[in-house]
C-alpha cells in the first residue's frame, strides 16, 4: 500500500465517522439557536442508534430505520421541549438527566442485541465522474448515500437559518424572546418547534 | 374548561418536601409500570433495590460510599450555579483531582498518615482548580461560555486518565500487572481509613465537614453574602462595588477545587490508584443533577446524594437475580425517569394548576 493510498482511506474513514457529528452539530445549532441548549443529544443520538438498529434487522430496510430513528431523538426531545419551556425547568440539567435517562434506556432495549451485527446498510454511492478524480474522488464522491444526505441537511439548515422568513424569526425568538414575543411571534410554539426539529437531526445511524 | 398556571402566592414549607416526594413516587409508579410491560417482575426488582441499598446495614453502607463523592460534585456545582455560573466541569475536575492524589500519593505513601493523607487530598484540591483555571478565566475576563468550556475539559481529562493508565507506561501505571493494565496502588498510609462497614470511609466525614463549611460561606460571611447578590441581581452588585470579574473566578475555582477533592475522597479511600474502571463515570454530572434537585441548598444536597447513591448502588444487585436476571442499565434508566419527573414536578412548588370554567360573554 502507498502512503497516498492510507492518506486517502483515513480522510474517507473520516468524513464517514464525522457524518452522525454533521447531523448532531445541526439538530444542536437549530434548538440553540432557538434559545433551548441542548445537552441531551447523547441520550438523542443513543436512543436513535437502537431503534434505528431495531427497525433495520426487522425490517430490512435503511431507510426505514434512518427514520425511525429520528423519530424516536424527536420524542425525546419532546421531553426536553416539555420540561425546558412550558415547564421552566433549568435547561442544562434537564439535557444532563435526559443523557442519563436515555443512555440507560438504550442500553436496556439494547441488551438482547448487543453484539449482534446491523444485517443491512446503506449501500456506498459512486458518484460517476466525480469520484474518477484523483485523491479527492475517492475521499468526497465514494461514501454512503447518508454522507451526502448530510451535507444536503447542512445546506438545508444554512439557508433555512439565514434566508427565510421563519428561520429568521428563530434567530429573534433565540437571541431576544421578549422583543419576539412583541412582535406577535409565539416564543413557545416556535422553541417546541425547533428543539424537536433539533432532536429529529440529532439522530445517529448505527452501524 | 381551561387550564392555566398560576403562580402560588407564598410556598408552604409542605410544598418543598411534598412535591418532590410526589415526584420520586410517581417515578417509581411510572418505572413499574415500564418494568412490567416489558416483562419483568417490578416488585421484586424494586424489593432488591430497596434492600441492596436501603435496608440493609451492609447495603447502607455501600450507599453512603456512593454518595461521598456526589456529595463534593454537587456542592461544587451549587456553589458555581448560585451565581449563574453553569460549570458542568466537576468531571473532569474530578478525574485531574484523582491524578493528582493518585501521583501524590505514590510519591509520599511511605511516610506517616499524619502526613500522607492531608499531602493527597491537598493534591486533589490543587488537581481540580488547576483544571478549572483556564475556563474560569476566560469566563471572568473574556466572557467565553463556562458550559461550552468546562464540558470540553471534560473530555480532556478523561482521555488524559485512560492515556496514563491505557496508552502508555507512566509513572501512574502498575508495573507488574501484565496482563490487563492498571493504576499503581497507592501506599496503605496514604488511604483514608475506613469505618463502621466495610465500605464507609473518611471521605464522608470530610464531605459533611465540606457540606458545613459551604453553608457556612454561602450564609455567614461577606463573600456569601456578595455571591448571593451577584446571583440575584448582577446589575445591582456591579453598582455596589461587588468585583464581579474576580467573584467569578474565585467562585468557579472554589467549585473546581471541591470537584478535585471529591477525585481524591475517591482514590484515596476507594479505588486506591488511578483506575479508569475505578473512577465512576459520571459523578460530575450526577452533581449537577442533585445541586438542582436539592435547590442549591447545601444540607438538601446530601439528602439527595444518598437517595441517588443508593439507586447507583442497586444496579449491581439487579444482575444478580439468577432466573429474574435483569439488565443492569435499568438503575440508570429508573435513575434518568426519577430525574426527569423531580424536575417536572419543580414547578408545581412554585405554581399551581387552575382549572377555571370557560366564561361565554354573552351580548
Amino acid at each position: 500500500m502507498t502512503q497516498e493510498s492510507v492518506l486517502i482511506l483515513t480522510l474517507a474513514g473520516a468524513i464517514g465517522t464525522g457524518t452522525p457529528l454533521v447531523f448532531a452539530a445541526i439538530g444542536g445549532v437549530i434548538s440553540e439557536r432557538a434559545g433551548i441548549i441542548n445537552l441531551g443529544m447523547e441520550g438523542m443520538m443513543l436512543i436513535g442508534a437502537v431503534t434505528t438498529f431495531l427497525v433495520v434487522n426487522k425490517t430490512g430496510s435503511p431507510l426505514l430505520g434512518f427514520i425511525a430513528g429520528g423519530i424516536a431523538g424527536a420524542l425525546l426531545a419532546l421531553i426536553h421541549a416539555t420540561l425546558a419551556i412550558s415547564l421552566r425547568a433549568n435547561q442544562i440539567v434537564c439535557g444532563l438527566a435526559l443523557t442519563i435517562f436515555g443512555t440507560g434506556l438504550a442500553s436496556f432495549i439494547g441488551k438482547p442485541i448487543e453484539g449482534a451485527n446491523l444485517e443491512k446498510s446503506f449501500n456506498k454511492l459512486k458518484i460517476p465522474f466525480l469520484s474518477d478524480i484523483p485523491a479527492v474522488g475517492p475521499v468526497l464522491f465514494k461514501q454512503d448515500g447518508l454522507v451526502y444526505f448530510s451535507w444536503f441537511v447542512a445546506l438545508l439548515a444554512s439557508l433555512y437559518l439565514n434566508r427565510t422568513r421563519t428561520g429568521l424569526s428563530l434567530r429573534a425568538v433565540g437571541e431576544n424572546p421578549a422583543t419576539a414575543d412583541a412582535m406577535g411571534l409565539s416564543v413557545v410554539r416556535m422553541r417546541y418547534a425547533h428543539v424537536i426539529l433539533g432532536g429529529l437531526l440529532t439522530r445517529y445511524k448505527g452501524s | 374548561m381551561k387550564i392555566s398556571l398560576e403562580r402560588r402566592g407564598s410556598v408552604k414549607s409542605w410544598h418543598l418536601i411534598g412535591v418532590p416526594l410526589l415526584s420520586v413516587i410517581f417515578g417509581i409508579l411510572v418505572g413499574g409500570l415500564f418494568l412490567e410491560a416489558t416483562g419483568y417482575n417490578a416488585i421484586l426488582i424494586f424489593k432488591t433495590m430497596s434492600q441492596t441499598s436501603y435496608t440493609t446495614l451492609y447495603g447502607i453502607g455501600d450507599t453512603l460510599a456512593a454518595a461521598t463523592p456526589l456529595i463534593f460534585t454537587a456542592l461544587a456545582a451549587l456553589v458555581a450555579f448560585r451565581v449563574n455560573l453553569y460549570s458542568i466541569g466537576a468531571e473532569g475536575q474530578l478525574f485531574v483531582g484523582g491524578i493528582f492524589a493518585s501521583g501524590v500519593g505514590i510519591a509520599v505513601g511511605t511516610s506517616s498518615s499524619a502526613l500522607a493523607i492531608p499531602a493527597v487530598l491537598i493534591a486533589g484540591i490543587v488537581g481540580g482548580m488547576a483544571w478549572m483555571t483556564l475556563p474560569a478565566l476566560f469566563r471572568a475576563w473574556f466572557g467565553t461560555s463556562e458550559i461550552i468550556t468546562t464540558l470540553m475539559f471534560n473530555f480532556v481529562a478523561l482521555f488524559l486518565m485512560r492515556y496514563l493508565i491505557y496508552g502508555s507506561s507512566t509513572y501512574w501505571r502498575d508495573p507488574t500487572s501484565t496482563n490487563f493494565p492498571q493504576g499503581k496502588k497507592i501506599d496503605q498510609n496514604a488511604w483514608l481509613p475506613r469505618f463502621g462497614t466495610q465500605s464507609i470511609h473518611w471521605g464522608l466525614v470530610l464531605a459533611l465537614v465540606a457540606t458545613v463549611g459551604i453553608w457556612f460561606l454561602l450564609r455567614k460571611t461577606r463573600f456569601g453574602y456578595e455571591m448571593k447578590v451577584l446571583g440575584d441581581a448582577p446589575n445591582a452588585a456591579r453598582y455596589s462595588g461587588v468585583p464581579v470579574k474576580r467573584m467569578t473566578f474565585t467562585v468557579l475555582i472554589i467549585s473546581g477545587g471541591l470537584a478535585g477533592l471529591a477525585g481524591a475522597s475517591e482514590v484515596a479511600g476507594r479505588a486506591h490508584a488511578l483506575d479508569p474502571n475505578g473512577l465512576a463515570i459520571g459523578l460530575g454530572y450526577a452533581g449537577i443533577i442533585v445541586a438542582t434537585l436539592a435547590r442549591l441548598n447545601p444540607f438538601g444536597a446530601v439528602i439527595i446524594a444518598i437517595g441517588f447513591g443508593g439507586l447507583q448502588n442497586s444496579a449491581s444487585a439487579l444482575q444478580s437475580l439468577g432466573t429474574e436476571s435483569v439488565p443492569s442499565a435499568i438503575a440508570t434508566t429508573l435513575q434518568g425517569l426519577i430525574l426527569l419527573l423531580a424536575l417536572a414536578g419543580e414547578l408545581f412548588v412554585r405554581y399551581r394548576l387552575k382549572v377555571s370554567k370557560r366564561v361565554e360573554v354573552s351580548a
